[in-house]
Parts: C-alpha cells; sequence; structure tokens
C-alpha cells in the first residue's frame, strides 16, 4: 500500500494521457510540458524503468518502423497495480486538498 | 506519422557510442527514439542544430552513467570496506608489509610536493603581486642552456617609465655590497640598491622610517634590524651615519621589518639608487645607466595598470626591441615578462637573484619519484595476482550467487583505494617523521636544502596528497581488478587456475623480468659506485691540493707578506695567486698559434714563481717562471701537455719558445714550460682540459700558504692574530682547501647513501614480488609435487626442478638487462657531474648477475624447501 512518490505520479500520468502510444518521444515531451524542467531522454527512460521494475508499467516492443530508421518503439501501458497506485494516490489527493483553491493560497502570500 | 519523408540518420559515431554506453535492453528503442527526435530536429532547425543536440546526448548519457555508478557504489562502498578490511586483517603481516611498501612510496612523492609548494609559493605575500613583473633578456648566442638573464640594461626602466603609460611603477635594483668601518674593523654589509619606488611596488615593510622618502636621497640606506644592532646597539638609528669603505658616509633612514615569508628577493639593507650617479661620478662604478650596452647589473621590475592585458604589453616591449636593439642584433637579443610569483622553480637564468631556484635545478627528483611509484606498482600488481589463486573460489562463489563481472571489479578496485588510501595516511605519518630527520643531516643544512613542514598546514596541498593516492591505486589497481573479475566461476570453483598454460603466464614471466631487471639495474649501479669511489681515492691528481690555506691579501702587498710568512716555521711553502686554486672561480682564455683558424679556449692560472714548487707540479720541459727574466711577467706562460697535444704540436719540447695569440689586442705571449697534466680542480667534475699558468704579479689576490697537515689546528688558532699584524682594520679571509675537500666529500658521500638507500628500497621491493610470485607458483603446483613425490623424486630434485623455471628466468633477463644497465650507469654517472672516472669495469656485470642469483635463492630458498619437503599425502588428499 505504498504512496507513489511525485515523479512516479508525473510519468504514470503521461502514459495515461497519451493511452495507446505511450514510448520515450512523446511521454518526454508530456513530462517537459508537465514539470516544466527539460528532461533528458535516459533521464525519462530511467524513471520508466523504475517503475516497470515495481510492476506498475508493462511494455511491449512494436514492429521496426522505417520512420525510425528500423527500429522499434517501446510501448508502456499500465498494469493492474500501477492503475491501483493511481488510484490511490487520487484519492490521497482529492482528501488532502479538499476545499483548499489556489486563490486561498495566494492570498496569505 | 508522416509518410514518404526521407529518414536522417543521426552521426554514425555517435549512435556506436550510445550503443556501448548504453545496456542492450535499451539501447535499440533509445537509439529510435533520439533519432526521431534528431529527425524532427533536422526537419525544423536546421542540420547543424541537430547534429550538436545529438552529441550532447551522447555527454548527458555519459554523465548519466557516472552519476548513477557512484551512487550505486556508494551504497555498496560500506560491504566492499568491511571485505577489504576483512581480508587485510587476515593476512596481517603481509598486508602491512604491503602498506609500508606503498606508504613508503607514497612519502617520497609527498615529500616532493611539499619541497616544490614551498618554493613556489615564493612572493605569494606582495599585495600586486598579480601586477607585478620582471623584465629579463634573452640573447640567443650565449650557447648554454639558459633562458635568458636576469637582468636588463640599466636604461630600460626610465624608457619605459616615459614611453607607456599603462606602467603604473617600475623599479630598478643593483646588487649591493659595502664595506662598513665599525670599531676600527670592517664588516661586510650585502643587499641591493633601490629605487624609491621600491616600497610601493613591493609589500616589503619598514618597521622605521617612512619608505616614501628613505630611498630618495643619494647615501641612505635602510638596514635589518640585525645590523642595526650590529652598529648602533639600542640606539634609535634614524639619522646616524655608517662610514663606507671607499663609498663615503651612508645615513640610516629607515629599519626593515623582518619576514619568514619566501622571497626570490633576500636582501638585509637597500641603499638608494641614486647613490649610483654618485659613484658613477666618483668613478667607482662604470657609467652603465644611459645605454644599452650592458646588461649584466640591474634588475627592472613593473607594475602594470591593468593585469588583464599581459599580452598586449609583451607586444608593446616586442615592439620596443626592434627600437632600442640595433639591427644586426635583433634575431639574438630580446626581452620577455615574468610574473614574480613565477620566478622561483621558473627559467633558468644567469645572474639570478640569490635565493632562486630554477626548474633546472629540480630535473632529477621527479623522475626518481616516477620510478619508485611505478616500481611500487608493479609490486601490488603482482601480488595481487599471486594471492588470486586464493581469493578465486571466493570469487566463484560470488558469481554464481549473481554479482555482476563489473560489481567483481569494483570491488577489487576498492580494495587498491582502500590500502592506497591507508598508505596514504601512513605516508602523511612517515613524513613528519621521517623529514625532520633528513633535515638534520649535515649535507643538507649546510645546502640549506631543508624540507618545510610548515607547508603541509595550507589545505590545498591535501588535494595534491588526495591526487597523488589516487592516480596510484588507478595504476596498482586496474590490472588486478580487471584479471580477478574476468575469472571463470566454474573454474574458480572447481580449483583449477586458468593460468597454467595460458596467456597469463607470459605477463607473469614479463612482470617478473622487470623486476629482476630493475634490481640487476641497481645493483649495477651501486656496484659501479663503489668502484667509482675507490678509483677517486687513489687518483693521482699530480698536484698537492690539500693541507693549504688561501688568505685573501686585501690591500697587503704580497711581497711584504711572503717576506714574514716564510719566516713562520708552521709553514712549509707560500706561493701566490689571482683566484683561490683549485676550487676557486674559473678563469678562461682563448688563445691561437699563427697556424690555427680557430682560437682555443683554454683554462688558466695567474701564479708566482714559487706556485709550481709550492703545489709539486711537475716540469717536464723547459723552465718555470723566474724573478730573473722581467719578460716573464705577463709576456710567457707554462702550458701543460693537453694545450699541446691541442695546438697540434708533437711533443712538449717543440712549443718551448712558441708565440700564441691570446684574446684580442695582445702582441702575444711566449711558452717557456710545459708542465705534467693534473686536475686544475679539486672536484673531479671535469675532465682535464688545456691549461695556462700565466704570471701577473699586479693581480695576485690570494696567498697560498701550505703546512703540515699536523700544524691544521694550530694554525687555524693562530691565524687571525698573524693577519692582525698585516691589517688590522679588515678581518682576514681565510679558505682551508681540506674544507672544501671535506665538504665536497661529505655531499659525495650524502648522494651516495642516498641513491644506495633507494636502490636498496627498489631491490626490497622487487624480492618482495619475487617471494609473493614464488609462493604463488609453488602453491599452483602442489598436486604436482605431491605426485612426484609418490613417484620417487626426492626433495633434492624437486627443489632443482621448481628453481629451474625462476633460474631459467633469471639468466634470460641478464643477458636483456646488463648491457642495458652498462648504459643506464653510466648515464646516471654523468648525472652527478663527475668527468674523471673510471669506465665501468667488466667484472661488475657477472658479480651483478652473482648477487641477484643469491638474493632470488635466499628468498625463495625456504618456500622453495618447504614445497618440496611438504608430506605428499596431505597436497593429494581432496577436500
Amino acid at each position: 500500500m505504498d504512496l507513489l512518490t511525485r515523479g512516479e505520479e508525473v510519468v504514470l500520468l503521461a502514459v495515461w494521457r497519451l493511452q495507446e502510444d505511450a514510448y520515450g518521444v512523446p511521454i518526454r515531451e508530456q513530462l517537459i510540458e508537465a514539470t516544466g524542467k527539460k528532461w533528458s531522454l535516459s533521464s525519462v527512460y530511467d524513471a520508466l524503468e523504475r517503475l516497470e521494475k515495481k510492476k506498475y508499467l508493462e511494455s511491449s516492443l512494436s514492429k521496426p518502423l522505417k520512420s525510425r530508421g528500423g527500429r522499434s518503439k517501446r510501448i508502456y501501458k499500465h498494469t493492474k497495480e500501477g492503475l491501483e497506485a493511481m488510484i490511490r494516490i487520487n484519492d490521497v489527493h482529492a482528501r488532502i486538498w479538499e476545499g483548499i483553491s489556489k486563490p486561498a493560497l495566494e492570498s496569505k502570500l | 506519422m508522416r509518410n514518404k519523408t526521407k529518414y536522417h540518420y543521426p552521426p554514425r559515431l555517435a549512435e556506436w557510442l550510445l550503443n556501448r554506453i548504453n545496456s542492450e535492453k535499451r539501447s535499440v528503442t533509445f537509439l529510435g527514439d533520439l533519432g526521431e527526435i534528431y529527425n524532427e530536429m533536422f526537419e525544423g532547425s536546421g542540420i547543424f542544430r541537430a547534429w550538436i543536440w545529438y552529441w550532447f546526448q551522447v555527454f548527458v548519457c555519459i554523465f548519466m552513467r557516472i552519476i548513477n555508478a557512484v551512487y550505486w557504489s556508494k551504497a555498496m562502498f560500506k560491504s566492499y570496506l568491511k571485505i577489504t578490511i576483512r581480508t587485510l586483517m587476515k593476512n596481517k603481516v603481509f598486508s602491512v608489509i604491503n602498506i609500508s611498501g606503498i606508504a613508503l612510496s607514497i612519502a617520497i612523492c609527498l615529500i616532493i610536493i611539499i619541497y616544490i609548494r614551498d618554493w613556489r609559493s615564493a612572493d605569494l605575500f606582495h599585495a600586486n603581486k598579480n601586477r607585478i613583473f620582471r623584465i629579463y633578456s634573452t640573447d640567443t648566442n650565449t650557447g648554454w642552456d639558459m633562458d635568458g638573464w636576469a637582468t636588463t640594461p640599466a636604461y630600460l626602466a626610465p624608457h619605459l617609465r616615459q614611453n607607456y603609460p599603462n606602467i603604473e611603477d617600475a623599479v630598478r635594483l643593483r646588487r649591493m655590497g659595502l664595506s662598513v668601518l665599525h670599531n676600527s674593523t670592517a664588516i661586510y654589509v650585502g643587499g641591493f640598491y633601490a629605487e624609491p619606488s621600491f616600497f610601493n611596488v613591493f609589500d616589503f615593510q619598514l618597521k622605521d622610517g617612512d619608505p616614501d622618502t628613505a630611498l630618495n636621497n643619494p647615501f641612505s640606506i635602510v638596514l635589518s634590524e640585525e645590523y642595526a644592532q650590529t652598529f648602533f646597539g639600542d640606539e634609535d638609528p634614524i639619522g646616524k651615519t655608517l662610514t663606507v669603505e671607499k663609498k663615503g658616509n651612508f645615513t640610516v633612514t629607515g629599519i626593515l621589518k623582518g619576514f619568514d615569508e619566501k622571497t626570490h628577493l633576500n636582501f638585509k639593507s637597500l641603499a638608494s639608487f641614486s647613490t649610483i650617479n654618485s659613484l658613477v661620478a666618483g668613478g667607482l662604478f662604470d657609467n652603465e645607466l644611459n645605454d644599452w650596452k650592458y646588461m649584466s647589473r640591474y634588475y627592472t621590475y613593473i607594475l602594470i595598470n591593468d593585469s588583464e592585458n599581459i599580452s598586449g604589453f609583451e607586444q608593446q616591449l616586442s615592439e620596443m626591441e626592434k627600437i632600442i636593439i640595433p639591427e644586426e642584433k635583433i634575431e639574438r637579443f630580446g626581452f620577455g615578462l615574468e610574473n614574480i610569483c613565477d620566478i622561483n622553480l621558473g627559467k633558468n637564468m644567469s645572474y639570478a637573484t640569490p635565493g632562486t631556484k630554477s626548474k633546472a635545478d629540480l630535473f632529477f627528483i621527479p623522475h626518481l619519484a616516477v620510478i619508485i611509484v611505478f616500481l611500487v606498482c608493479f609490486n601490488y600488481i603482482i601480488l595481487s595476482i599471486a594471492r588470486s589463486l586464493k581469493r578465486s573460489k571466493e570469487i566463484g562463489l560470488r558469481k554464481v550467487i549473481g554479482s555482476k563481472r563489473s560489481q567483481i571489479f569494483t570491488l577489487f578496485l576498492s580494495e587498491a583505494f582502500v590500502i592506497t588510501f591507508l598508505a596514504l595516511i601512513t605516508a602523511c605519518f612517515f613524513v613528519l617523521f621521517l623529514v625532520p630527520l633528513f633535515n638534520n643531516m649535515e649535507m643538507i643544512e649546510n645546502a640549506g636544502e631543508q624540507i618545510n613542514l610548515e607547508m603541509m598546514k595550507d589545505p590545498g596541498i591535501y588535494v595534491d596528497f588526495f591526487l597523488v593516492a589516487f592516480v596510484i591505486s588507478l595504476l596498482a589497481g586496474l590490472y588486478p581488478a580487471l584479471y580477478l573479475s574476468s575469472i571463470r566461476p566454474i573454474n574458480a570453483m572447481k580449483g583449477i587456475s586458468k593460468n597454467k598454460g595460458s596467456s597469463h603466464l607470459i605477463t607473469r614471466k614479463i612482470l617478473m623480468g622487470i623486476q629482476f631487471g630493475v634490481s640487476l639495474i641497481s645493483i649495477i649501479v651501486i656496484l659501479n659506485f663503489n668502484q667509482i669511489f675507490g678509483f677517486w681515492k687513489s687518483y693521482d691528481r699530480n698536484v698537492a691540493y690539500d693541507n693549504c690555506v688561501n688568505v685573501f691579501l686585501g690591500e697587503v702587498n704580497y711581497e711584504t707578506f711572503r717576506n714574514e710568512i716564510s719566516r713562520n716555521s708552521m709553514f712549509t711553502g707560500v706561493s701566490f695567486s689571482e683566484v683561490k686554486p683549485l676550487y676557486g672561480r674559473w678563469q678562461f682564455l682563448s688563445m691561437k698559434t699563427e697556424d690555427m683558424v680557430e682560437p682555443l679556449k683554454a683554462f688558466y692560472f695567474n701564479v708566482d714563481t714559487e706556485f709550481m714548487d709550492n703545489f709539486e707540479l711537475e716540469i717536464i720541459a723547459g723552465r718555470n717562471f723566474s724573478r730573473e727574466f722581467t719578460t716573464d711577467v705577463g709576456k710567457a706562460v707554462i702550458v701543460n701537455e693537453k694545450t699541446v697535444k691541442a695546438l697540434g704540436i708533437d711533443s712538449p719540447e717543440k712549443i718551448i719558445g712558441k708565440v700564441l695569440s691570446v684574446g684580442h689586442n695582445n702582441p702575444g705571449v711566449r711558452v717557456i714550460g710545459v708542465v705534467k697534466d693534473f686536475t686544475h680542480r679539486i672536484y673531479l667534475e671535469n675532465p682535464i682540459i688545456p691549461t695556462v699558468l700565466v704570471h701577473l704579479p699586479e693581480s695576485f689576490r690570494y696567498a697560498n700558504i701550505r703546512y703540515l697537515p699536523e700544524m691544521e689546528k694550530e694554525i687555524k688558532a693562530s691565524l687571525p692574530e698573524i693577519w692582525k699584524e698585516f691589517d688590522k682594520v679588515h678581518p682576514g679571509r681565510f679558505s682551508f682547501a681540506n674544507n672544501a675537500l671535506r665538504l665536497y666529500e661529505m655531499n659525495n658521500t650524502g648522494i651516495v647513501k642516498i641513491f644506495t638507500t633507494v636502490a636498496g628500497l627498489v631491490i626490497l621491493i622487487a624480492l618482495f614480488g619475487l617471494l609473493g610470485m614464488t609462493a604463488y607458483t609453488t602453491e599452483l603446483r602442489v598436486k604436482e609435487i605431491g605426485i612426484r613425490k609418490v613417484l620417487g623424486a626426492s626433495s633434492r630434485e624437486l627443489v632443482y626442478l621448481l628453481s629451474k623455471s625462476y633460474m631459467k628466468l633469471i639468466v634470460f633477463t641478464c643477458f636483456i638487462v646488463l648491457p642495458i644497465g652498462y648504459k643506464l650507469s653510466d648515464l646516471v654517472i654523468q648525472f652527478l657531474y663527475v668527468a674523471i672516472r673510471p669506465s665501468l669495469s667488466l667484472w661488475i656485470l657477472p658479480a651483478a648477475m652473482l648477487i641477484i642469483l643469491l638474493l632470488t635463492f635466499i628468498t625463495t630458498g625456504s618456500l622453495t624447501i618447504k614445497a618440496a619437503n611438504a608430506n605428499p599425502v596431505n597436497s593429494l588428499r581432496e577436500e
């Protein structure tokens, strides 16, 4: 019943948004857009591989494509545990952020 | 996805690199993704940007890998540390010896680092150090291997001040020596003449007096506190007068504050530069102030406005060279700039200020350190491989459990690091302990070469120490780590080592061969030294160079001196010369006969008529100088045998009467005699060269008084009194040849001691390696020995069998190394500047070989014998 870390959460959500075509390049773009940090491709891969080790994601190789110089993509999908972890963190997020709005925070600045 | 757009291939080399860096699992898709982005960039921003981005990714990848490795190593570090310590504790004796060996070699490196840092820290205390530069002169014509002259023409500084606004200030220095009359004795005061800008440019402080004005007026002087105390006791010296012989009265305008820091300017007093003008006017100094011809007396320092614009200034300097230096001389002469902090341990200059050391002076030492470091690393490698058999089971087990090769590699590498760092700490203690002992050695104290341990307080030095240990760990640990991590688990567990008949055998033999070779060379060098010293002891110099005291005449007339001294029964002979004979200044002249084109350079002595007898020199043709012939003064010379040969004349008799022209504008001198070759220097550094004796009584400066050796103590005691009868004012200056000899011998023995210790260390280290290897190979062959024993071999035969492989290796190495050793030993001796020496006698070579065979036998003998005597039952038992 471990909670996801922020980094893991971000990556899993990125994969979610991409649904069918979740592989290196678009995941990276999502991450850059969401966090504002310039992720390098290797750090994206590191994160994906760690999540796969934790069994929150599973991957499969696509067919080799000419548009990639004859190389395949590695497509990531959520596992059952992964989805459950996301649901958990969603609950937690909803509970702890309940009723708190951005203007309220900003008024205290 | 777009279709039918061409795929642009990213740079191949970069792709290959990425492939190597990344794991197999990741590689393909990773490269695919990168290729996609690359293509996007290509289409969007052009090939150039895409290229740069791609290569950038390569670097990022490498960087991330390192970070990961470090991160994981940190995690494993604690466990590796534990293992290493456990391994060390298991063989305590061995570990201690191993670590001590490494510690010793590190200690030597550390001492060298301390020494260099100490010398390089000179002049760091000046506030303006970034802007203070010294200008030096270069002359390509000198033909020596100096980098230039630390001095410049005197006119340079005023010229710069006038024409170059980006010079904030400049100061000129000239060496100063004053003979101050105090209580009717003469006391020497040394230092520099300095311009008033001195205290503005440099950070030397005045304890009393005003730095802005102290050096303004001519005949002003500032003194060190010691001098002030000597001359004026506790009274206030400011405003008082010093009477200087020949030069006049100086007024004391300040007291220098004492300081400890190292600097290349070592002085105990400063006189005002303007004094020089008056001295020139009075005829005491030559006028060198207003032209560019003379450049050997004045030092020029400048304070630049802007430390950023050095190259700009250098540019201006070289342009100025063209204006100043006459056309024909441009290629030869030039000026250069050096920062004040770079002077010490920097360029090798003529006329360097006293107390400066140049890079060239250090030449020998770093080579030594490198050799020792390499040897120790070798040793470590050999020993690690030797121990590998014992550990191969452990390694096999680890691999079976699941260690990756890289982890085992890291394990052994960290073992090397831990050992080296333990050695580093031990080395620091060695240094703190050994250096005071070293500094107290008489030879070192005399030479002023003490090692300054204060440097160890500077934190920066520990960075250097760390680097040394790091490099040594890498050198020593890399090969064993690679080797040990490649052991296959199956072979290890079965007890088979990969090494019985494979390529590693050759590596082993080569490493051992190198150890043998190096020890052999060390032995040869030591034996060579011994031979040389024996030779010197019995060398006939053909001149009586000892038991002589040289007295500086000063104002005393030499005839008067001679008359009085010869009446004293303590002395056996007295003669006169211009310089201290045999160990004083060098004097050269060039001469030729009418038919020679190129003049011959010869060493010369200016001596009186008694000189030959006094020093027992043998005339083999012609005659000595004689008072009967007035033409002997200045117009007659005596030459040595070497000169005769060098001038191309068949025999000494034939040269008598010949006229030689000497130097320029000389009417010529006649040869009146030939003296048997003698060593013109008591130090045997130089071969015997053509030497000429001349007779110019007005230049006699020294009396050479010889005495019986047993009278030496008495003479030392009574000489000052005797001198007072001739000159009450000036203290006598006596130089005993025996002292110089003793110092020289001490230096030599010192050097020999150091060499022998180093060579001994080398041999010890090599023997260690040998011991380790023997242990290793005998263990390998334990079963083989057991079987042979069972089959009926005697212990003796087995010992022979086991030793055979060594002996073969040694003999083989000997054949290769002995000629190298011969040459090398010769080279080493050359470094010591000893030209007069015997050639290496050949008996040394077999002697060295025998010694090393003996040493090998002693070291490995017991092990081999033990192995040969082992009970076969125990060896053949299966575990």
